[in-house]
Formats: C-alpha cells, sequence, structure tokens
C-alpha cells in the first residue's frame, strides 16, 4: 500500500504527531475535508425541499451519497441506508422503535463487551417495557462463544444486539455463525450489529453477516463527525415506526395527523448533516480507492509488530487477543492508565486511557481504567516506534522510582 | 527522563507517606471523580480543632494520590479551619507540574472532597 501519510493534512500540520487513538475517532483526508467544503462552496441547498436547480444539485449529491454506502456494506437498495449522527444514534433509534413492539416478559441480548452505545440505550427499554436484558459472557481473551449463545437464546429473545468488533478486546464476533444458531434453534429474534470497530479495517457485508439491522460512525471512518449509518431490512424499516417527527419524514399532515414518507426519509427527520454525509462518501471513496484490503493487511503488520514488541515489555499487561484486524490492543502497565496517557502526550504521542465507554468490561477485567493504542490506514512503524520508546522509557522510570 | 517533580509524584504514588486508614475518625471524607474513575478517601483524627493525624485511601492515578499526600502532609498538625483557606495555586504550585484542565481535577480531587464533606 502506498504511504498515506501527504493524504492527511493534519500530519503536515503537526509533523511530530504520533497518533495512535483512531478508535476514537479517525483523522481525515484532504478529499473528505475538499468535498464538505466544495459542499458549501459550491452546492449549499437545503435538501428534497427546493424547486430550483441548486436544491436539486444538493438533493442529487446527497442520495448519491446514500448509494455509495448502500454499495459498501453490501445493502440490497439505497432505500435501507438510513443517515444518522452516528452509531449511537443508531442503536437509541433501533432500541426506541423496536423497543415499543417487545412484549412484556420478552428478551434482549447483549453481550460484556459491548460499548455503552449498545448497553444504556436497552437499559432504558427494560424498564420501560418489562422485558429482561441478558448478556452474553466473553472469555479471558474477549471472545464469545455459540455454546453461551445457545444457553442465553430462547423463543422469548427478541432482539440480540453485538457488537462486530470490541473497541476494547479488538476481537471480531462471527455473527453469521450467531445468525446460523439462531435460524437453527427457530429463533425470529432480530439480530442488531454495531459494526463500528468493523466497517474502517475490513470488508463488511450485510448480506455475508445474515443481520437485520447494522449500525457505525462515520468519525471512525475517516469522514466527518456528526454522520453515521443505519442500515435495515427494507421489510423491517417498512412496518417499524418512525424515530423522530417533523419535517421531511412525512407524506401528508394535517393540523390533527400525519402519514410517512418513504424509506429512508421516513427516518431522517429535520434537514440532516448534508455536507457530512457527502464528506462520508468521500471518505468512503477514497479508502475504496486506497483499497480496503490494503488497508486490512497494513493494520494487521503493524498490530502485529506492535504486539510483538509490547509483549517483551516487562512492566506491561496485555488484555486478551486481539484480531490483527481490529488494530486494536488495551494494556495495563505500571503505571495509572492516566498518567501513562499524560505522559506520553507530553511527546504528542497521543493514546487512549479510561474505560474506553465500556466501564462493565473494566470492572469484570478487575481493572479501573486500561490504555489502548489503535492503528489506522496511515499508522507507520514510526509511529509504533516512537510510542514503545517512550513507553518503555517511562516504564522503566516508574519502576526504578 | 523525568523532571524532578515528576519524580516526586511517582514516588510518592508508589510510596504514600500518608496511606492508610484508622477507626476512630472523627472527619472521613470522600471524592470520586466521575470522569476518570479516581477515588479517594480522606480519614482525619482531631483533637478539638487541631488535626492530630490524617490518612488516605486513593484509588487513583499519581497525580491525585501524590496530592493527596501532600495535602495531608500540610494539615497535620494543623487547625481543621485551614482546610477552607487552602487555595488552588497552593496545591497546584505543590504538585509541581504543569497540569491540563483534565489533570487539575485530579490534583484537586482531595481538597474538594474536603472542603464539602466539612460544608455538609
Amino acid at each position: 500500500m502506498r504511504n498515506l501519510r501527504a493524504d492527511f493534512p493534519i500530519f503536515t500540520n503537526q509533523p511530530s504527531l504520533v497518533y495512535l487513538d483512531t478508535a476514537a475517532t479517525s483523522q481525515k483526508p484532504q478529499v473528505v475535508i475538499d468535498a464538505v467544503s466544495r459542499f458549501y462552496t459550491t452546492s449549499n441547498a437545503n435538501i428534497h425541499r427546493g424547486l430550483y436547480p441548486l436544491s436539486a444539485q444538493a438533493t442529487e449529491q446527497y442520495e448519491q451519497a446514500r448509494q455509495t454506502v448502500a454499495s459498501f456494506i453490501g445493502a440490497k437498495s439505497a432505500r435501507e441506508i438510513i443517515f444518522t449522527r452516528g452509531a449511537t444514534e443508531g442503536l437509541n433509534l433501533l432500541a426506541q422503535i423496536l423497543g415499543s413492539t417487545l412484549k412484556s416478559g420478552q428478551n434482549i441480548i447483549l453481550s460484556d463487551l459491548e460499548h455503552h452505545s449498545n448497553l444504556i440505550p436497552w437499559q432504558q427499554i427494560v424498564q420501560k417495557y418489562s422485558v429482561e436484558l441478558r448478556f452474553l459472557e466473553s472469555d479471558q481473551e474477549g471472545n464469545l462463544h455459540l455454546e453461551n449463545f445457545q444457553t442465553l437464546l430462547d423463543q422469548n429473545t427478541a432482539i440480540v444486539s453485538l457488537t462486530h468488533c470490541s473497541n476494547v478486546m479488538g476481537t471480531v464476533t462471527p455473527i453469521a455463525l450467531f445468525k446460523k444458531m439462531m435460524q437453527e434453534q427457530g429463533s425470529d429474534a432480530i439480530l442488531i450489529v454495531d459494526a463500528s470497530q468493523s466497517v474502517p479495517h475490513f470488508s463488511v457485508s450485510v448480506q455475508e453477516l445474515d443481520c437485520d439491522f447494522l449500525v457505525f460512525s462515520g468519525h471512525k471512518l475517516y469522514g466527518p463527525s456528526g454522520t453515521g449509518v443505519l442500515w435495515g431490512r427494507e421489510e423491517l424499516l417498512a412496518k417499524l415506526p418512525p424515530y423522530q417527527t417533523g419535517g421531511d419524514m412525512v407524506k401528508t399532515a394535517t393540523l390533527t395527523s400525519a402519514t410517512w414518507n418513504d424509506l429512508p426519509w421516513k427516518f431522517e427527520a429535520g434537514t440532516p448533516n448534508i455536507e457530512g454525509v457527502i464528506g462520508l462518501a468521500a471518505a468512503i471513496n477514497y479508502i475504496q480507492e486506497v483499497g480496503l484490503a490494503e488497508i486490512s493487511e497494513h493494520t494487521q503488520k503493524l498490530h502485529t509488530y506492535a504486539w510483538n514488541k509490547l509483549s517483551e515489555v516487562p512492566q506491561i499487561t496485555l488484555l486478551g487477543k486481539p484480531d490483527p484486524t481490529s488494530g486494536i490492543i488495551s494494556f495495563t502497565a505500571n503505571l495509572h492508565p492516566h498518567d501513562l496517557a499524560g505522559l506520553l502526550g507530553e511527546k504528542n504521542i497521543c493514546i487512549r486511557a479510561g474505560h474506553h465507554c465500556a466501564a462493565p468490561l473494566h470492572e469484570k477485567l478487575g481493572v479501573v481504567a486500561s490504555n489502548r493504542i489503535s492503528i489506522g490506514a496511515y499508522t507507520t512503524q514510526e509511529d509504533i516506534d516512537a510510542f514503545l520508546t517512550a513507553l518503555v522509557e517511562i516504564t522503566k522510570e516508574v519502576a526504578n522510582v | 527522563m523525568f523532571s524532578l517533580e515528576q519524580q516526586e509524584i511517582f514516588d510518592r504514588y508508589k510510596h504514600p507517606q500518608f496511606a492508610g486508614s484508622f477507626e476512630d475518625a472523627d472527619l472521613i471524607a470522600e471524592g470520586i471523580n466521575q470522569s476518570c474513575g479516581d477515588e479517594v478517601k480522606i480519614f482525619l483524627k482531631l483533637d478539638d480543632k487541631k488535626i492530630t493525624k490524617a490518612r488516605h485511601i486513593c484509588r487513583a492515578c499519581a497525580i491525585c494520590t501524590a496530592s493527596t499526600d501532600f495535602l495531608l502532609e500540610k494539615l497535620e498538625g494543623e487547625s481543621i479551619e485551614v482546610i477552607d483557606t487552602i487555595s488552588v495555586e497552593e496545591i497546584t504550585e505543590r504538585v509541581g507540574i504543569p497540569l491540563s484542565p483534565i489533570r487539575l481535577k485530579c490534583a484537586l480531587l482531595p481538597l474538594e472532597a474536603l472542603k464539602n464533606t466539612i460544608k455538609a
């Protein structure tokens, strides 16, 4: 793969930056920044409303972006793509609209690996509709097992919502196998996939996963903040009630009633993040031009390198056994994660510290917090080396105090 | 290389001089920093208003732990009324290293815990 450094202006403007927090948010290539800027400077108008050419142009770009996303994840139709503010909004949307269809006594299966965004929205539903939350426990390496899933799944399971790739453990869930088991057990539960950490790293097809809904954020995929995607099977989306209501999501409206617009607009109330969505499409085009397979290979190579080197640092405890494609390595050291991240930060080396919005998982792991490095398409071996050198120096110093 | 100030912080983090607890405490102050999970518990023994003994249990980062240890070092032997007069600058000066807004909260947690408990 060619060196992508020059495509990302942050590295020109911050020459000493070592950015290893891509799982929190990715840096943006110039093509994405340009796409956003170009929209404002050449095509800005509201969409789906204006009868003048400028609005038609804006609408066309916005809907073209939907088509780009649909092709990217293998959706059957662009009607199945709903734009959101991010994975969090996608999961809140699902919890609210699916929650309203639940019956008392039904259950929802999540895993203990979930990011708070795939946990808290369901906790709210449980309180409201008298349903039960069940948790699929991960093993020490951070993997989820079918045998354990089988014991949780029953005829009252209405929803299964799982991470595709853990943002802490970096493990990948074999979603298609889970779906197969659901079918074998005669379960008609809805399967939701949080693909926030998988879509930036390897090819994800909703047909291959065989899930019912899938969400991800644009900002982790080299796209603008405040963008996200909810994909759902058209037949399910068609029969579900809307999420937010207001402009653009109605077909007809009187003072006392309204009818809903067609898919996907039924789920997109109000003026959306038009320039962000256009920027997201530019990001997808960019990674496809670079090649997702090449990005995967690059990530795996650097991950393996970093993992092997970190294994040799005596003051480091690695957490779990991540899939190298995830680009994620979490660990603890001989100092508090915040202190380590703070000291590395003084050298302009950016790594994550905390519970990474997965507090229950950290409690299970028996640590208050952890550190995490995460690799993106632009990460270089020099980044990893700079991090390792500083890490060894700091942990040695602490050990000697 | 660690600066002398950094070394002192890590020294106090690893070998706090006022770590521990005792049963007949006259005042127990607890502080939690929600954003990073730091937890501090401070125990004071009073003779009238004089602090005769001060100890802490910190489940926290180095800055928070060292700051707590520095604070108790200052307080032992002083009147409890001193606590209200201690300023943010006194704490940051004692910690001695530059603190970003997020780390400032770590350093101030013990003082805030004590002030809140006395107020309550």
